[in-house]
């Protein structure tokens, strides 16, 4: 049968090698000694797969890029207090400030046509492509409970392998993956009556 | 011979379940029946090709949700984002 293959993925997200980590680690040693602008590098490096995350579970750009500006900032204000590698420790941040998001402001509707701010497709056609599968999935992932959203959002929108979720989130994968699991099986219900 | 005494039973330590948040054992959440074959396919594993086959509808749909979530995958900040944290980090 054409059009069946064995590996889905192929954009995944990997972690930072050991170079990197050395290399973030020198570039917070620069900010800590007063070179304040070279926290532009950490900024470039990492807010994609940030923005994406925050985007993911919260459903507005506008807000996703509340929760990474007060994150980054929050980041830079406890630079000190990094230990380890600097992308794991600024990503709990960003998770963290979206589950906060999602206590105040329980939304059951999620949508991207509330918002000023463009999504940051990659291309214009994708930007204005709003179909309604997308709006649908908007909506079924704002009725998933926090910790199924984020769990699927790491490994469908992210990309990230199992084993780097668990690092992130500091659980085992065997947890995730019945999170990602439950959260297709919920995902599939609230979407199969139209598209099954 | 057996032991009788009922407070034998509670010696024996309870098998470790993976322990959930709150929050999702509290809202509990219908839920489809996605084949394991989708499931081994969305995690990148190797699939028999009949098992996909036989879940034909799913992995329409399935094929259907990965390819928006491949768009958001890549998704950009906004470029002026950058430059406005900065300028925050400043007037701090």
């Amino acid at each position: 049968m054409k059009g069946y293959t064995s590996v889905v993925k192929t954009t995944q997200a990997e972690p930072p090698q050991e170079d990197q980590i050395d290399a973030d680690q020198a570039i917070i040693d620069r900010v800590l000694a007063g070179d304040r602008e070279s926290f532009a590098t950490l900024i470039g490096r990492y807010s994609d797969p940030l923005y994406r995350h925050a985007v993911g579970m919260t459903g507005s750009p506008d807000d996703a890029a509340d929760i990474l500006q007060n994150s980054f900032i929050k980041a830079y204000q406890h630079l000190g207090e990094v230990r380890g590698r600097f992308d794991a420790w600024v990503f709990r941040i960003v998770a963290n400030g979206c589950k906060d998001w999602l206590k105040n402001i329980r939304r059951t509707h999620l949508s991207y046509e509330e918002d000023d701010q463009p999504s940051g497709y990659e291309t214009p056609e994708e930007e204005l492509d709003r179909g309604e599968l997308r709006g649908d999935l908007d909506e079924a992932l704002g009725a998933l409970p926090p910790s199924l959203r984020e769990a699927f959002v790491m490994k469908h929108v992210e990309g990230r392998s199992y084993e780097e979720m668990a690092e992130l989130l500091e659980t085992s994968v065997g947890a995730l993956k019945m999170r990602v699991h439950r959260a297709r099986e919920a995902l599939q219900k609230l979407l199969e009556e139209r598209y099954l | 011979m057996d032991n009788l005494d009922p407070r034998a039973d509670a010696e024996i330590p309870a098998r470790k379940v993976e322990q959930e948040p709150v929050m999702d054992r509290e809202v509990p959440m219908a839920s489809a029946h996605t084949p394991e074959a989708i499931h081994a396919w969305l995690d990148g594993e190797n699939v028999n090709e009949a098992a996909l086959r036989a879940a034909e509808k799913e992995y329409e749909f399935w094929r259907r949700v990965e390819a928006e979530t491949g768009k958001r995958r890549r998704i950009k900040t906004p470029t002026s984002l950058p430059g406005e944290i900065m300028k925050a980090i400043k007037k701090d």
